[in-house]
């Protein structure tokens, strides 16, 4: 190994570029930059402020935020549904001064006169609601026109009843709880936003209709073919804004007693620049409660800070639309080059040494010699079959494939003519085995770990396992089960191929060369599932070996096959029994006459295994060109290979001309044939396997011994 | 590179101490009557926060002017802040500066009610609290300023006995009136309606409020004087937004045929407004007062060592009656001035 090689390898191995990619496709990177955003203003004006950090400072500063804070989730609920709502301020004067009015004038009790108050800003926000979601008007002309219809209905009752709604206060404790009540020393009002805060965060992720809310907002015609009643949802979105709004205007008027004129001018502008600020897209459908509240907290804290220097007038006004600008140009910026970002960054290569290249050549006299043999097997489900992986047999010789529309299709013995679709999954199924009970288990990629009853009743058995301590991508998801196969104490051992890439792009985890798959069990007895082996090449094929306590799985772009020990005096150990395939290993079956198939999905090219050992070449390779022109495993010739479980390679079948077979996924012996099924394939292949057992069923190796 | 950076910080500070010193030692031979030094020593080095509406409005100005002079004689530490008409901001100002527990802090009210809580609050935290100019419903440690009722009953008064159908008018005037909140408004129509009690033969064609904006004050008065074409005379609350309806009246071909009324902190280019006639009656505040006055409260309060809130006392600064006729240039006066009036 040459030193640039060394370095490389160890380069590779020590920095964790994969690590930057991840970190983008993570929905909460939108709120990186506000997050930043607030450290450094926390950081700036504690240092520029004395006391800004002291305890009677926060407490100050956070009594301040809670309306702000209401506002703001109204504003983004509304943004998040696709619309705006420049309303909030006069509906919040009108709040405020309803409020003075029914207690200080009309001296109803609080308690009665808050939910009237909220109530009559709720039926603006219907108005607004109405016009904008039923009547399908502009939300920014149509909030507009109620911002100015509401501000002139304030200022008429201001000038007529002003004097008389300030001239006395009630004598209640909850009103003054509500103005300056603390809370295990939180200003009450922020608590109040804090407690709003969590329930509309719980409303918007966890409850269909928070989901319609943002659906709405991404896609409108989606959401409408996806059954979603889009003119209610915009509707809704308005009301609950204009309560939120009513909710910061009555604590307001408990906080100040102020019925002037100037109560909530200019609000929309500072509550749309603290949404924006937070992260939730003008566009609709992006967006959080959560990020909302670090918007509010950041522009009050940044309103309040400035009004502490000595500047002079307009200076906050100027402060605020800059931060709007600096707002509205992060979002548009980031939206548009955070895809292009993370599909340069993404694929993240590794160092990888391929073993030597052995020859493939029809005259090469190795085991791997090209021959025509698979040229004459018969095709079953010709031009029906699309994504077949794997194929199976139940106990009347059906034989059970998965494809690409996530259906598990049966074709019916003998002949294999007529195909049903035997389950609708929703994922594509890898991996097919049948149990002692006749229930068909699948692999499902997207899904994780499936059992279909003879009676086609679909059950999960597991879709998530033990996540890793400091794993960034969620690895406790499965995204790509792919082959399993059963224990004698009914576990499953299964493999999960990348925990990087789905189905569509699996290929592409190629490219990077890094242990990206793992292999996981699942116990029945606790039905609870955990990784054993963790960071293997892309596994797959895993075929019990038949003594008990230990397995063979392939990993497919290092091309070796490996013994993996579960149970048994040397569980856990890994030991490689074919070093160095010339392709890339897929299933492994067991064969007739006590060996093992395995299926070649395709050949490895010097070309690659080449750039295999120059990860900087592939990584300058995802990012400047085109996915199209990408240096790639060769997955268009592929055969079957016979080897023992000393890893002596056997034979191998092929079919030469490469328009039949030309890739082979995986392959079960059944009862005298050899079955071929290939994802990209058209069909699925029944090759007669010379002198083979003609009564052999793979099923019997497991479950009719013990019985 | 730190060790020396922390050598030339202590070489500096002692530098610096010794500088100090020798200031001191300077000082210390000045005669101390008994009070002289311990005046000096007990006032410097505290801390007061000045709140003012807007720092673009001339009374604000003034007083900010005249409390920086006086902090930079006396070397206490003032910090002025700006809540640009906005109450919630100014609420926002005003509890922040409690937090901070300044020895004094001076505040200049927007509005009746929206601060009474606040204040209350500061004095229970012990931060001795002086209303200037406006003040709210509640009472603190100070309030020095004008007396609402008494400017606008000068205006007022001299309304009535020029409108009066006995002087040959109509007897017909107009309010424009500014927030309704506003304690110069609130107070000021109490002192218009007494008055106007006592004269049934005037009446007030419109009350209209313009926001303390001179532009939307320029609309209403042009709008009232079409509408009432042998109104009499116009009252504003502040010159500022009264600047419109003059304009408006004189627009209207009609200065010196409706009596135009006003008040405000007389400063140098208002009292311009008196002389060229836009102005028919103008009620001064005496800022330069007000704001000496205010100097020797917040003096009090930083030698006095009472509990906040304990003594309340007002001090209330006369307006004085300006018209074209009576007028003098040494009845106005000017920031620049104010800035370099020294306090000792």
């Amino acid at each position: 190994m040459n030193s640039s090689d060394t370095i490389a390898k160890w380069r590779s191995r020590f920095i964790p570029d994969h690590v930057v990619g991840e970190i983008l496709t993570k929905e909460w990177i939108d709120t990186a930059i506000p997050v930043v955003m607030f450290i450094a203003s926390i950081i700036a004006f504690s240092l520029l402020l004395p006391h800004f950090l002291s305890l009677g400072g926060i407490v100050e500063l956070l009594r301040q935020m809670g309306e702000l804070t209401f506002v703001t989730m109204g504003m983004a609920i509304v943004i998040m549904a696709g619309g705006i709502d420049l309303s909030v301020g006069s509906v919040f004067a009108l709040a405020n001064f309803l409020t003075l009015a029914c207690v200080n004038y009309l001296a109803w009790p609080p308690y009665l006169a808050l939910p009237i108050v909220i109530a009559i800003c709720g039926l603006c926000g219907l108005v607004n609601g109405v016009l904008v979601g039923y009547l399908r008007l502009r939300a920014f002309l149509t909030t507009l026109a109620t911002l100015i219809i509401v501000r002139a209905l304030v200022d008429y009752l201001l000038f007529h009843y002003g004097s008389k709604v300030v001239e006395s206060s009630p004598d209640s404790e909850f009103w003054d709880f509500l103005s300056f009540g603390t809370v295990f020393g939180f200003p009450f009002n922020y608590l109040a936003a804090i407690v709003a805060a969590v329930v509309l965060h719980v409303f918007l992720t966890r409850m269909r209709l928070g989901w319609h809310i943002r659906a709405v907002g991404g896609s409108r015609r989606s959401a409408h073919n996806a059954g979603i009643n889009v003119r209610r949802t915009v509707c809704l979105s308005y009301i609950v804004s204009a309560l939120l709004t009513g909710i910061a205007g009555v604590l307001y008027a408990a906080r100040l007693n102020n019925a002037g004129t100037e109560a909530g001018v200019g609000l929309e502008v500072v509550a749309l620049t603290a949404a924006v600020l937070g992260g939730n897209s003008l566009g609709g459908g992006r967006g959080s409660i959560p990020k909302a509240a670090l918007g509010a907290f950041i522009v009050a804290l940044f309103t309040n800070s400035l009004l502490r220097f000595t500047l002079p007038s307009g200076a906050n006004p100027l402060a605020i639309g800059l931060i709007l600008l600096l707002a509205v140009a992060t979002d548009v910026r980031w939206l548009k080059n955070r895809h292009k970002l993370l599909s340069r960054v993404y694929v993240s290569p590794a160092y990888f040494e391929p073993p030597p290249l052995l020859s493939t050549a029809p005259d090469s006299g190795t085991p791997y010699a090209v021959n025509n043999k698979l040229q004459d097997a018969e095709p079953i489900g010709l031009d029906q079959v699309d994504g077949a992986e794997d194929i199976a047999f139940d106990a009347d010789d059906n034989l059970y494939t998965g494809s690409r529309h996530g259906d598990i299709l049966r074709f019916e013995a003998p002949d294999y003519a007529s195909v049903e679709v035997f389950a609708h999954i929703g994922g594509q199924p890898l991996g097919l085995h049948f149990d002692g009970d006749g229930s068909l288990f699948a692999c499902v990629s997207g899904m994780g770990l499936y059992k279909i009853t003879r009676d086609r009743e679909i059950i999960r058995l597991s879709d998530e396992t033990n996540r890793t301590l400091l794993s960034i991508v969620d690895d406790s998801r499965m995204r790509f089960a792919d082959d399993m196969d059963f224990a004698p104490d009914g576990r499953v051992f299964f493999s999960e191929a990348t925990i990087r890439y789905d189905i569509f792009d699996w290929a592409t985890d190629s490219l990077e060369a890094r242990g990206n798959g793992r292999i996981i069990c699942w116990d029945p007895r606790t039905n609870a599932s955990r990784t054993v082996l963790p960071k293997r090449m892309f596994p797959n094929g895993i075929c019990m070996i038949g003594d008990n306590e230990s397995l063979l799985f392939a990993e497919t772009w290092a091309a070796r096959i490996n013994r993996y020990w579960f149970d048994g005096p040397h569980k856990g150990k890994v030991e490689c029994v074919i070093p160095d395939m010339p392709g890339y290993p897929d299933n492994i079956r067991r064969s007739s006459d006590g060996n093992f198939w395995v299926a070649m999905l395709g050949m490895r090219t010097p070309a690659l295994d080449l750039a295999m050992k120059m990860p900087g070449f592939r990584r300058r390779m995802a990012q400047r060109v085109a996915f199209e022109e990408w240096i790639y495993p060769n997955i268009n010739t592929g055969g079957v290979v016979k080897f023992d479980a000393n890893g002596n390679v056997l034979e191998s079948l092929w079919d030469a001309s490469g328009d039949k077979y030309p890739m082979i996924t995986s392959m079960r012996e059944h009862k005298g044939y050899l079955y071929l099924a290939g994802v990209y394939n058209n069909r699925i292949g029944r090759y007669r396997i010379p002198g083979a057992d003609p009564s052999f069923n793979d099923r019997h190796l497991y479950w009719d011994k013990r019985k | 590179m730190s060790t020396m950076i922390k050598r030339v910080a202590t070489i500096a500070a002692i530098l610096a101490s010794v500088g100090g010193l020798a200031g001191a030692g300077a000082r210390a031979a000045e005669y101390d009557d008994g009070l002289t030094v311990k005046f000096q020593e007990t006032v410097k080095g505290k801390k007061v926060v000045l709140i003012v509406i807007s720092s673009g409005m001339d009374i604000a100005q003034g007083l900010a002017a005249g409390l920086t002079r006086q902090a930079q004689d006396l070397g206490y530490e003032l910090s002025v802040r700006d809540y640009n008409w906005n109450n919630d901001q100014g609420a926002q100002a005003i509890s922040q500066a409690i937090s901070e527990k300044p020895d004094v802090l001076v505040v200049q009210n927007l509005d009746m009610q929206a601060y009474a809580s606040l204040f209350k609050r500061a004095i229970k935290e012990g931060v001795k609290t002086i209303q200037v100019q406006v003040k709210s419903t509640v009472n603190t440690d100070a309030y020095v300023g004008v007396d609402w009722y008494q400017i606008a009953h000068k205006n007022i008064s001299k309304l009535v006995s020029l409108c009066s159908p006995k002087a040959g008018k109509s007897g017909k005037i107009a309010i424009l009136q500014g927030t309704p909140n506003n304690p110069t408004n609130f107070v000021g129509m109490k002192a218009v309606e007494d008055v106007l009690a006592e004269h049934p033969e005037i009446t007030a064609v419109s009350k209209a409020s313009a926001d303390w904006d001179a532009s939307k004050a320029h609309g209403v008065v042009a709008t009232v004087l079409k509408q009432t074409p042998d109104l009499c005379g116009y009252m504003g609350f502040w010159d500022g937004q009264d600047a419109g309806m003059a304009a408006a009246v004189a627009e209207a071909g009609l200065k010196g045929k409706v009596f135009v009324t006003s008040s405000g902190a007389g400063e140098k280019s208002t009292c311009d407004k008196v002389t060229d006639g836009s102005f028919d009656n103008y009620v001064a505040y005496n800022i330069p007062l007000v704001t000496r006055e205010l100097g020797a409260a917040v003096a009090v309060a930083l030698q006095q060592n009472t509990k906040a809130g304990a003594y309340p006392y007002a001090n209330y600064v006369p307006g004085r009656e300006l018209t074209k006729a009576t007028f003098s240039p040494d009845q106005c006066w000017s920031l620049e001035q104010l800035k370099q009036t020294p306090w000792k």
